[in-house]
């Protein structure tokens, strides 16, 4: 396992920054998708929004392995390399985004999906 | 498959984001953003490899399976799904790559195959293009 550095944190948190995540199936063949709600449950943890996935539900469900990317507005990337844990749809922070994710976007927040930090990988 | 005019415009604008996705043999995702995409043919493209650790270019000679995302404004988007087909080093196309990137530290070309095309502007996601 790992932690989360402060300078991801930092850029998480800046507005104009990308997140992205990336998942692969069992031919090998990866699927990158956009991010629109990500929060750090514990340095270890990340939690993102399920409103639409697809392939990449399918794939975290086949091998559990995903790395979210994080770019600020010059380009600098980090990677975080992860292994996923659940969808849930039960707790406090989904009950949270549920109305936040349906207020700002008009959608229905289908789950989070919860995931642990295994490496961090600086570009 | 032709590479639609719209996504070929969005692939070739510099303002647009662009992330790579590959996958080495344990099945481990390497994203990589992108500032630059050279559209070279109806569904032909090149993306810029450096010297040194290019995880990229590393894990497509061990995969040659591409996952591409661009999109602009957040909003608008598409995913571009590939194949590796080879390096290009000639100086015609690494000209065009060195007027954004260090000459010294680019090391090739790599040509991907684009043979599918999914949206990934929300309200459509996942609908396929080409």
């Amino acid at each position: 396992m790992a932690i989360i550095p402060d300078i991801i944190l930092d850029t998480m948190a800046e507005p104009d920054s990308v997140k992205m995540v990336g998942t692969v199936d069992q031919d090998g063949k990866p699927n990158v998708v956009m991010i629109s709600t990500i929060a750090v449950l514990d340095l270890e943890t990340i939690a993102f929004a399920d409103l639409k996935l697809g392939k990449t539900k399918e794939n975290l469900y086949n091998n559990g392995k995903l790395t979210l990317s994080v770019s600020n507005k010059t380009g600098k990337t980090y990677q975080i390399r992860c292994s996923f844990v659940a969808f849930d749809n039960k707790s406090e922070i989904y009950d949270r985004w549920f109305n936040a994710v349906w207020q700002r976007m008009s959608m229905q927040l289908k789950g989070v999906a919860i995931a642990k930090v295994i490496k961090i990988i600086q570009d | 498959m032709k590479i639609p005019e719209d996504v070929a415009e969005m692939l070739e604008k510099e303002t647009t984001i662009k992330i790579i996705g590959t996958a080495d043999v344990d099945l481990d995702v390497n994203l990589e953003y992108l500032k630059v995409i050279q559209l070279i043919g109806d569904d032909i493209i090149l993306i810029p490899y450096f010297t040194g650790n290019d995880r990229t270019f590393k894990n497509l000679q061990q995969n040659k399976k591409i996952s591409i995302a661009i999109f602009e404004s957040g909003i608008i988007g598409f995913k571009l799904n590939g194949l590796f087909t080879g390096i290009q080093k000639s100086e015609k196309h690494l000209q065009y790559f060195s007027n954004f990137f260090d000459k010294k530290k680019l090391a090739g070309a790599i040509r991907i195959r684009i043979k599918e095309i999914y949206a990934l502007t929300m309200a459509i996601a996942g609908e396929k293009i080409a």
